[in-house]
């Protein structure tokens, strides 16, 4: 049975926290977002409650929402049928969507009196903040720089990220009671030891990577040699940079995403050209390949394989960059280990050189402390317990893993926040049920052949001729057609049917009727409803004699509250003497053409169904009970269902009918009416019609109405 | 399977008329398997009477419960406490669950609300046939493994008769002839020469035409 979550926020939403086996995409992310909950959410229209499912474990779902490097879609299983879905870009619609009426920010359960100071305002340092805060301690943030962000702020170029998006996440930290202090540098403005003594009980560096590394090759130091983030930060800020003059050609070092994004930065900055080379192959080259696809739409040109000799200098200024072929990046070992060919070597010609081969970290803090480093110079942390070696101080993100994605480095800032707490309540760090967590497995041959496939909806972006030039978000966002579109391709990998074995008579029912073949007869020569191959079209949990089915999530639940909802009940229709429609309707087939926009009053009280096949007989005789004079199933054309449950509940309806003539209700009050095109003035024309054979044939005998 | 169905409901509402309180009992076998009585028609059930009622001013208080088999007194036990609750009861079992409940709570009003029909088998979703006659002595090593006592409409031994025409039954051109059945089938495996020996008479003794039938097995009894 799933958790049904009921509070204002997430209104009946059936949280599957509990289960072991969960969407791949979930397993996937670091922070474990339940993508598939929110992508289900959006399929209904219910915006607000995505954004509070995809927020729930992200401090920072606006900017993330922009700029991940979303695993998740790596691990989609849809990709097996024909494309993966859109999960980023449908985060970012919630985003867009949902954020507006989202609640305030929860207040914390209880406060304690210790305070904790956060060393970084970047991703992860903004995300312990968050978690702290809403763990009952007061934060405080540290950040060198005269804001909050990190490399979200800095770094990533303006046309992925608005700064308007982020300042919306870091709004809803400080509303958390989160305090930011910029343009305090730890180590310099104040130290460690001094945070102590001004009473804070835990120290915790997040300080990220915040430093280019160069390359110590001839001509490095010459004008005109630059280093990513600071000409980064520089364009950010003010859409150029000085040392780029307008129609430069610019070579990038580099195949990271930062090395795009410096390349593609490098055009908004007034280059007229930008080539950029890197050690790796084109398959090998590490920035994501989404992004490498838009540089080279833009023109960068991208020359792989190709490893740095020199700057090449004419008249004390960068003339350009000499390159050898690059033959192997790692060694049997997988070790970094890059092997050249020095016959084989050309020239980049250029004025401006930009070094994006990656980042350190500034640990100037740990100077005259306990906090260790090592010979390399970086921190002694402990991974699992996010310690260093200063009790008290803690460290998370890059500047404890590397370079990563963000998404990462704030997974390991929610857990050095429990770490944190934990210190500070001396207890034991609590498992987490997420590491129970197990990937669902593939999606059978057999079952998608019987998936009907839909093409995967494009991002609507801007030209790359035009986008090239302007620090304007370049991709625009789903319109909602477009996201509930994408959507409802979602196969709801472990949202599906669930066989509660000690109803179940083992009649086979589910296995006749799935559309989808997922029941078998397993080895036990018992039904086993295949969790991995169910694709959560509610056919078989309707149909089931024995009610042993359940769906993991289902929003029948919600039925009840929604004929509520709509003034559904024997008292409040006594007060009116208009017939009464309660309208089942399939959401699919309403909102594949309509979007969700406010929509005008049908004289239907509308009850939405994710898939009407999941629409109940009960359902139905309850909508009479509670005084509807008459019922409407609005279902998809036939061929149009794509969970194929149509036939089954024109057969349910039907026998419906009979009960309801045998039961003293005339059965022609129940009708089914096909969503076709254009959906919304047939929909209201069968409404009217409706109305008009239910007018003529006069209240149902079940209801009361007014005395005339 | 024991295969049944539901009876019609105005039928059960002048079973339970002037009862109140009306206790609904599926059973989880085969009437749940056939879709006459498992928990979901008795939801179905109780939704129409309490709907119906509703609309005849009815003071109605139907409650709902399916034991795992209705035949089974210890099953039947667990639902002491709501049948003594109850008015009356309405059994959504074979006819072997109201006799079950009889026994076990002589005191209550128990009443089927299923009418029992054959042993049956699934032809197709929502098809049941009649397929075993319980006859207590199986000749189906004899004919091919068909039954001519539960398919065949006068249960010949040795048939067909002259009413088969075209592989179908005189009595309905809906029921296949068993017997043109049973030939097809033993001609298949080459043995169609079997039918030429007769079937002696059986003894139908065992079918129950001797008064109701009981099995004592001394080995398992406590």
């Amino acid at each position: 049975m799933a958790v049904i979550v009921t509070d204002e926020r997430l209104g009946i939403f059936p949280s599957l926290d509990t289960k072991t086996e969960q969407a791949p995409c979930r397993v996937a992310c670091p922070l474990h977002t339940d993508a598939q909950g929110y992508i289900w959410l959006i399929a209904q229209g219910r915006f607000r409650e995505a954004f509070e499912v995809a927020k729930a474990v992200n401090p920072l779902v606006s900017a993330i929402s922009r700029v991940c490097a979303h695993p998740c879609e790596t691990k989609c299983r849809r990709a097996k049928v024909d494309e993966a879905i859109s999960i980023c870009a449908l985060k970012r619609f919630a985003v867009d969507w949902g954020r507006e009426a989202a609640g305030a920010a929860p207040v914390p359960p209880r406060r304690y009196s210790e305070r904790v100071a956060i060393i970084g305002g970047g991703p992860s340092g903004l995300t312990a903040a968050s978690d702290l805060a809403r763990l009952g301690y007061a934060v405080t943030i540290f950040e060198k720089l005269p804001a909050a962000g990190g490399i979200f702020y800095y770094g990533i170029p303006t046309y992925r990220l608005p700064r308007t998006e982020l300042a919306e996440d870091v709004k809803a930290i400080e509303a958390l009671g989160v305090e930011i202090q910029t343009g305090v540098e730890v180590g310099k403005d104040i130290t460690v030891q001094e945070l102590f003594d001004q009473g804070y009980s835990s120290v915790l560096i997040a300080v990220g990577l915040s430093v280019s590394r160069d390359l110590p090759i001839p001509g490095a130091k010459l004008p005109g040699v630059l280093m990513a983030l600071p000409f980064l930060a520089e364009v950010n800020a003010t859409g150029k940079c000085k040392d780029v003059p307008s129609g430069s050609s610019v070579v990038v070092i580099g195949g990271g995403n930062v090395a795009i994004d410096v390349a593609r930065s490098a055009f908004r900055a007034g280059a007229s050209r930008v080539q950029l080379a890197c050690l790796e192959s084109e398959k090998e080259i590490p920035a994501s390949p989404w992004e490498v696809e838009e540089a080279a739409e833009e023109g960068v040109e991208i020359n792989c394989s190709w490893g740095p000799v020199q700057v090449l200098e004419k008249d004390g200024k960068v003339a350009g960059l000499e390159v050898q072929s690059c033959t192997c990046v790692f060694d049997a070992d997988h070790r970094f280990n890059p092997q050249f060919d020095p016959s084989c070597k050309m020239q980049l010609e250029g004025d401006i050189v930009i070094f994006a081969i990656g980042q350190g970290s500034d640990l100037s803090l740990a100077k005259d402390t306990d906090i260790q480093l090592n010979q390399r110079g970086q921190l002694i942390a402990d991974r699992e317990k996010f310690t260093t070696t200063q009790p008290g101080v803690f460290a998370c993100g890059e500047v404890m893993l590397g370079p990563g994605n963000a998404v990462t480095a704030m997974s390991s800032a929610h857990r050095a926040a429990m770490a944190v707490h934990c210190y500070l309540r001396q207890i034991e760090m609590p498992e987490r049920v997420e590491d129970t967590f197990q990937a669902l497995g593939e999606v059978a041959e057999p079952t998608i052949e019987r998936i009907p496939t839909q093409k995967r909806q494009a991002m609507p972006v801007i030209e790359p001729e035009v986008r090239k030039r302007s620090s304007e978000p370049f991709e625009l966002g789903f319109s909602e057609e477009q996201a509930i579109a994408e959507a409802r391709r979602c196969l709801n990998c472990a949202a599906g049917a669930e066989n509660q074995m000690v109803r179940c008579a083992n009649c086979l029912t589910c296995l006749r009727v799935c559309p989808f073949g997922v029941p078998i007869i397993g080895d036990e020569g018992k039904i086993q409803i295949r969790l991995d191959q169910c694709q959560a079209c509610g056919i078989c949990a309707r149909e089931c004699p024995a009610t042993s089915i359940e769906l993991r999530r289902d929003q029948h639940e919600t039925i009840p509250a929604q004929l509520e909802a709509l003034g559904v009940s024997i008292e409040a229709l006594a007060r009116t003497a208009d017939p009464v429609i309660v309208a089942y309707r399939c959401h699919y087939g309403w909102h594949a053409e309509n979007g969700v926009d406010e929509e005008a009053p049908t004289g239907a009280r509308v009850v939405d169904m994710l898939c009407s096949a999941r629409v109940d007989i009960q359902d139905i005789i309850k909508a009479f009970q509670l005084g509807a004079d008459g019922v409407m199933v609005a279902v998809c054309a036939d061929d149009d269902c794509h969970l194929q449950g149509v036939k089954r509940v024109r057969a349910r309806v039907e026998r419906t009918r009979q009960l309801l003539d045998a039961i003293g209700i005339d059965g022609k009050r129940l009708e089914v009416v096909e969503l076709t095109s254009p959906v919304r003035q047939n929909f209201r024309k069968a409404v009217e019609e409706m109305t008009h054979r239910l007018a003529e044939m006069g209240p149902s005998p079940a209801r009361r109405v007014p005395a005339v | 399977m024991i295969v049944a169905e539901q009876k019609p409901l105005a039928e059960i509402r002048q079973m339970i008329k002037g009862h109140r309180k009306v206790l609904l009992v599926g059973c989880g076998s085969c009437v749940t398997v056939c879709f006459a009585g498992g928990a979901k028609e008795v939801g179905i059930l109780a939704s129409s009477l309490r709907l119906a009622a509703q609309i005849d001013g009815d003071d109605l208080e139907v409650t709902e419960e399916t034991v795992l088999r209705q035949c089974e007194p210890e099953f039947v036990e667990t639902l002491r406490r709501k049948v003594e609750d109850a008015d009356i009861v309405v059994s959504l079992a074979c006819g072997v669950g109201p006799q079950t409940m009889v026994e076990a709570f002589p005191n209550a009003r128990i009443v089927p609300g299923l009418n029992t029909k054959f042993f049956g088998r699934v032809l197709g979703p929502g098809v049941w046939t009649e397929t075993c006659a319980g006859c207590g002595n199986c000749i189906l090593h004899l004919t091919g493994g068909i039954c001519p006592v539960a398919r065949c409409s006068k249960s010949l031994l040795n048939g067909p008769c002259g009413g088969s025409v075209g592989g179908k039954c005189e009595v309905s051109p809906d029921i296949k002839c068993v017997w043109q059945e049973i030939y097809d089938h033993l001609a298949v495996q080459g043995k169609a020469e079997n039918l030429a020996e007769i079937i002696e008479e059986k003894d139908w003794s065992t079918a129950g035409h001797g008064g109701p039938r009981t099995i004592t097995r001394k080995d398992l009894q406590i």
